[in-house]
């Protein structure tokens, strides 16, 4: 994992010098290369073992911090994830004009999503997850586009930035409530805490990580952030990004959760279901696709946390399935949206239609992207929502069928987008539509493989997660 | 041997799918739609083995692999073949192979041929996947395919707005049933711990379950019925799902796809029989749908729209004998429906195909000349729909109403009354279709022509079983318990609890009366509707009152579209434009003063030059660790 960690962070700073001329090749190869390795270590993983790929070293133990890095289950998960993603984005930018600097901040993103996930300490986890907002801020602020970027981007900074303060906040309590000298994490999860301040940091951490997932009502950053961002910086976003307030819900906010009080939990998991209904409907009747991604993945996501919030172990596992899912996925469409947007020069449903008279390649690929957000079963999306509507269910039966209308209005705008952009007659901007480059139809099969692929056989992911859920289960289970 | 055998009934068609979807184009036309063809022959083959083995041994399971296990929930991928899903295999591949033959007559001049017989196949698979389905998410799975194919099929015809809409709206109605099924899941997994219908089915036979669990779980697996076969009040997708080709209408809008949730009831049967309460709620929105639809079948005038009312009212037939324990008869139902229903689809589309596109009756007429094969067909899908003596749909319908009787007169007689109203509109199509003088253009005269051999063969096929269909489950009455082939083929899987509490106890002479009483129905009043639709052939250019409510199908789509479609756009705009703009940007961005004044400072730290960045990143973090050094 260190070594992982070193060569990212050596990369990003080559990166930023490697000629104009070569960067595309360079970052290609190097973010391919990053991927096939993680995937390679998929095969030395032992799931026997709640941590993989240890490496500790001692750093600022007066505060309770240590480099402390190795991943579980759903970190690595996270990890081969965030490689994935990377890749993409190379792939994506393969036939558009970037400086360098902007691979470089990408690496260097790269670098601080891998620490945040391989975190085994608090202080350094809080390290780089401060990292990870500076490269993605100057990749949406230098290469976005819209009115008024200036305003959206400093909105985005400063929410996620007041987030982490808050999390900041959090473990500083946590550090004074637990009387523990270290923050790494075996020391820190057994520990019970039912101190004076166990509500406050557990509002804290929530509106820390509840910005960066988002939960209703702290996205307002999202939807203007989605669109006006490049598709890659979108993709880092919405693909990996916010994975980071999903992960430390379940790895840093869970285990401390457990003490804090029934109701206050009740709040925390109505406030996320608020959000999956209120995506969903938003999402209905929208006319710009980046738009409607933006708020179909406000209403993913809001599922995978109240699944968390309810705390069974079948949201657990859910919720770790649908992360990565919901990564590969959300990728797909945005993937598809910069497609589209490149090649029509539209992205407004109103000036769409008929692209599957044009392209029919490309509508099947889109289709299936399309089935797996709409947790067909046999595509991705399907088992993990199935086991998330189970524990909400669990949790509270009529909460469940409430969460669940999400599937039917999720079919509904889906494919309300479909239709409109791929059925029907030629409309003037797809008739002068450009031929898609082929690289762009490969990426986007290799993620449809993907969606079917773990739709039929789900069990590979399960096993890799199901150690974090139970980790996660008996830790709760000892404090009870 | 036979689990390998019913492994490969499944992959058969699937191979079909992805060689045809992926190469379809280059094979060119006839050799895709060969092609297509032969993949469900051959399951057709390997069904009637099954078929075979299972007479001989009983059912059996095929676990493929496990798809799921989470904590102590344990999905597998497997199969289980018995007496009711090898019969369903059997009307599946056997109709579906006619279809599909049917299918390269009726499409081969569509450049889209390749891809329709891609996703007729993945249809096939999924509707097998669906009854083979050994547990209740492997039904799932192939529940919500067939809902996709049908999404498909229906807007095949991609470059029309109204059919993709058509398309849409029964995938949207279909994933509300859909939802009410996953609850129903959901009960099954947190009662019963297990989704395979053989342990719920050992569990329920304990007796350890309150009722109100078991009335919960039946109403929610009702709820995914509705939807799938087009119950009130999710039925309005149905009639608009007629926009797909013809052959689609026959095979999954009448034959297959909608008959699942009648199979979802009788494959749960035993859960079904201690939930009472659900069982009546199916009684009275089975009869319900079949009077409702049967009427507004009455008042339609586009072919395919009078025989998709048709279904939705046969259909409710089906629930309403299911809903009474007459679980057999219900299967047997659904198997001549399928034979006729089917025959008369094709028969319509084989009118449509001679009347160059044309579907609406009032501009046909007098074809029976034109067209004979087709007639003849029709004529035979007719006789059997209304329940003509002695054709396949006078047994099964005679069965349910004897059933009915037994179970309460009223309920028999609302049921005759819907069964009198079939015989109406389906003269009515069939004279105004068939007789009178042509009411087309001369154009389309000129074109009338009898359609090729590939289509006419299923029909005369169709045709043939639709007349001697009936023959597998004889009333007792007429050839003794002999006769009672289906029932001896389900007396097995029944046997636990139906048979002894919903044995008829009528008396012969009762049950003579009762047939009598039918069969005078459909002589006296379709000799009455022939001559009277002969006679005034166009009589329904201006409709008022009742019958105009009828042609504009009671205004129950208006009404849905008051009720959910509207508000539901509202709200969208409602949230986007108040809830998020107004309302949520500005609490959490202040006023803009604010802003403005963070902006400007922030300003001045984006030179734009990322070695300046660095830096700021290395003393942001150092400066918060010195921070952090103090507080401490």
């Amino acid at each position: 994992m260190e070594i992982l960690l070193t060569v990212t962070l050596f990369v990003s700073i080559l990166a930023f010098f490697v000629p104009k001329k070569f960067i595309k090749e360079f970052s290609l190869a190097f973010s391919a290369t990053f991927f096939l390795f993680t995937c390679s270590l998929l095969a030395k993983y032992d799931v026997s073992k709640d941590f993989n790929f240890v490496y500790f070293h001692e750093f600022l133990k007066d505060l309770g911090g240590s480099f402390y890095v190795g991943v579980d289950g759903l970190g690595f998960s996270m990890v081969v994830l965030t490689n994935f993603v990377v890749l993409f984005v190379s792939l994506m930018s393969w036939d558009k004009d970037y400086d360098s600097s902007f691979y470089g901040l990408v690496f260097l993103m790269q670098f601080a999503l891998l620490g945040v996930f391989s975190s085994m300490n608090a202080l350094l986890f809080y390290f780089f997850w401060e990292l990870a907002l500076i490269p993605i801020y100057f990749i949406v602020f230098k290469w976005g586009q819209g009115e008024e970027i200036q305003k959206t981007f400093t909105r985005f900074f400063i929410m996620t930035f007041v987030g982490s303060l808050c999390i900041l906040a959090a473990f500083i309590l946590i550090l004074c409530d637990a009387k523990v000298d270290s923050l790494d994490i075996k020391s820190l999860m057994p520990v019970s805490m039912n101190g004076e301040y166990t509500i406050y940091y557990s509002i804290l951490l929530f509106i820390g990580f509840g910005v960066k997932i988002p939960i209703f009502p702290l996205h307002s950053w999202q939807a203007d952030t989605y669109r006006k961002s490049p598709s890659e910086g979108t993709i880092l976003l919405s693909g990996i990004m916010l994975k980071m307030g999903l992960f430390g819900l379940f790895k840093w906010f869970m285990p401390f959760q457990n003490d804090s009080p029934a109701s206050l939990t009740f709040v925390f998991v109505i406030l996320s279901s608020i959000g999956v209904l209120y995506g969903a409907f938003i999402a209905l009747r929208r006319n710009d696709l980046k738009l409607i991604a933006a708020f179909s993945s406000l209403s993913h996501v809001g599922m995978i946390a109240t699944g968390i919030l309810v705390m069974k172990v079948f949201g657990f596992q859910g919720a770790a399935f649908q992360m990565v899912v919901h990564g590969i996925n959300i990728v797909g469409i945005f993937y598809m949206i910069d497609i589209i947007e490149q090649t029509t020069g539209s992205r407004q449903l109103s000036e769409l239609g008929g692209i599957a008279t044009k392209s029919p390649t490309f509508a099947i690929l889109s289709f299936i992207i399309i089935l797996g957000s709409i947790a067909v079963p046999l595509t991705n999306g399907f088992p993990g929502e199935m086991l998330l509507l189970f524990s909400i269910y669990l949790y509270n039966p009529i909460l469940g069928i409430i969460v669940g209308l999400s599937i039917i209005i999720g079919a509904a705008y889906m494919l309300r987008v479909f239709q409109l952009a791929f059925f029907g007659e030629e409309s003037t901007a797809v008739s002068q539509m450009k031929p898609i480059n082929s690289v762009h139809l490969y990426a986007l099969g290799l993620i449809c493989v993907l969606v079917l692929a773990l739709g039929l056989f789900p069990q590979y992911l399960m096993d890799m997660t199901a150690s974090t859920a139970q980790y996660l289960i008996n830790l709760i289970e000892i404090k009870k | 041997m036979y689990t390998s055998l019913a492994q490969s009934i499944l992959i058969l068609p699937l191979i079909g799918f992805v060689i045809n979807g992926l190469f379809g184009r280059k094979l060119g036309a006839s050799i895709s739609s060969a092609f297509g063809t032969m993949t469900i022959f051959l399951s057709f083959i390997i069904a009637l083995l099954l078929f075979g083995h299972v007479r001989e041994v009983g059912g059996f399971e095929v676990n493929i692999f496990s798809w799921l296990s989470v904590n102590t929930l344990q999905i597998n991928f497997s199969l289980w073949i018995d007496e009711l899903s090898s019969w369903m295999l059997l009307i599946i591949t056997g109709i579906g192979t006619l279809i599909h033959l049917y299918s390269v007559g009726y499409m081969h001049e569509d450049k889209g041929i390749a891809r329709f017989f891609a996703y007729l196949n993945l249809f096939i698979f999924s509707m097998m996947m669906l009854v083979l389905g050994s547990n209740l998410i492997m039904l799932f799975i192939g529940w919500e395919g067939v809902g996709l194919c049908s999404y498909l099929l229906i807007g095949f015809w991609y470059k029309n707005k109204d059919y993709g809409h058509a398309a849409r709206k029964a995938f949207i109605m279909n994933r509300i049933g859909d939802l009410g099924l996953l609850i129903g899941i959901f009960l099954c997994i947190q009662h019963f711990g297990t989704v395979n219908f053989a342990e719920i089915n050992s569990s329920v036979a304990t007796g350890l379950f309150k009722p109100e669990i078991l009335t919960a779980i039946t109403m929610c697996l009702f709820i995914g019925a509705m939807g799938k076969s087009a119950q009130i009040p999710l039925y309005t997708w149905l009639p608009d799902a007629m926009a797909g080709p013809t052959p689609v209408s026959a095979l999954i809008h009448a034959a297959t796809m909608v008959t699942a949730g009648i199979y979802l009831i009788v494959r749960n049967a035993t859960l079904f029989e201690m939930a009472p309460l659900t069982l009546n709620a199916i009684v009275v929105i089975g009869m319900a749908t079949s009077i409702l639809g049967a009427l507004i079948g009455l008042f339609q005038n586009d072919i395919k729209k009078v025989l998709a009312y048709s279904t939705v009212s046969q259909l409710g037939l089906m629930f309403v004998a299911a809903g009474v324990g007459a679980y057999t008869s219900a299967m047997f139902h659904l198997t001549t429906h399928a034979f006729f229903k089917a025959l008369l689809f094709l028969g319509a589309g084989s009118v449509i195909h001679a009347m160059s596109g044309e579907q609406d009756i009032l501009k046909m007429g007098g074809l029976k000349t034109k067209i004979k094969t087709t007639h003849a067909t029709f004529l035979i899908g007719t006789l059997a729909i209304i329940g003509f003596p002695l054709f396949s749909g006078f047994f099964s319908k005679d069965e349910i109403l004897e059933k009915l009787y037994s179970h309460s007169p009223l309920v028999w007689g609302l049921a005759l009354f819907s069964a009198a109203i079939t015989i109406v509109y389906m003269i009515r199509v069939y004279v105004l279709t068939f007789h009178g003088d042509f009411r087309g253009t001369e154009e389309q005269r000129k074109h009338l022509h009898e359609s090729p051999k590939t289509m006419t063969i299923p029909l005369l096929i169709l045709a043939f079983l639709s007349v001697f269909g009936g023959f597998i489950n004889l009333p007792t009455l007429m050839a003794g318990s002999y006769g009672q082939k289906l029932a001896g083929w389900y007396n097995h899987i029944f046997s636990l609890k139906t048979i002894a509490t919903h044995e008829s106890h009528l008396s012969h002479s009762m049950e003579w009366t009762l047939m009598g009483i039918a069969v005078m129905l459909v002589l006296i009043l379709g000799w009455f509707a022939f001559n009277r639709f002969k006679k005034s052939e166009t009589e329904t250019a201006n409709r008022t009152g009742f019958s105009l409510w009828g042609e504009n199908k009671f205004y129950v789509d208006e009404f849905y579209h008051w009720l959910v479609v509207k508000p539901f756009e509202n709200i969208s705009d409602q949230l986007f434009y108040f809830v998020e703009t107004k309302l949520i940007q500005p609490i959490f961005f202040g006023s803009s003063r604010f802003l403005f004044s963070v902006g400007q400072i922030l300003r001045i730290l984006q030179n734009g030059n990322v070695e300046y960045y660095l830096v700021y990143i290395t003393v942001g973090v150092l400066s918060l660790l010195t921070i952090l050094i103090f507080i401490l």
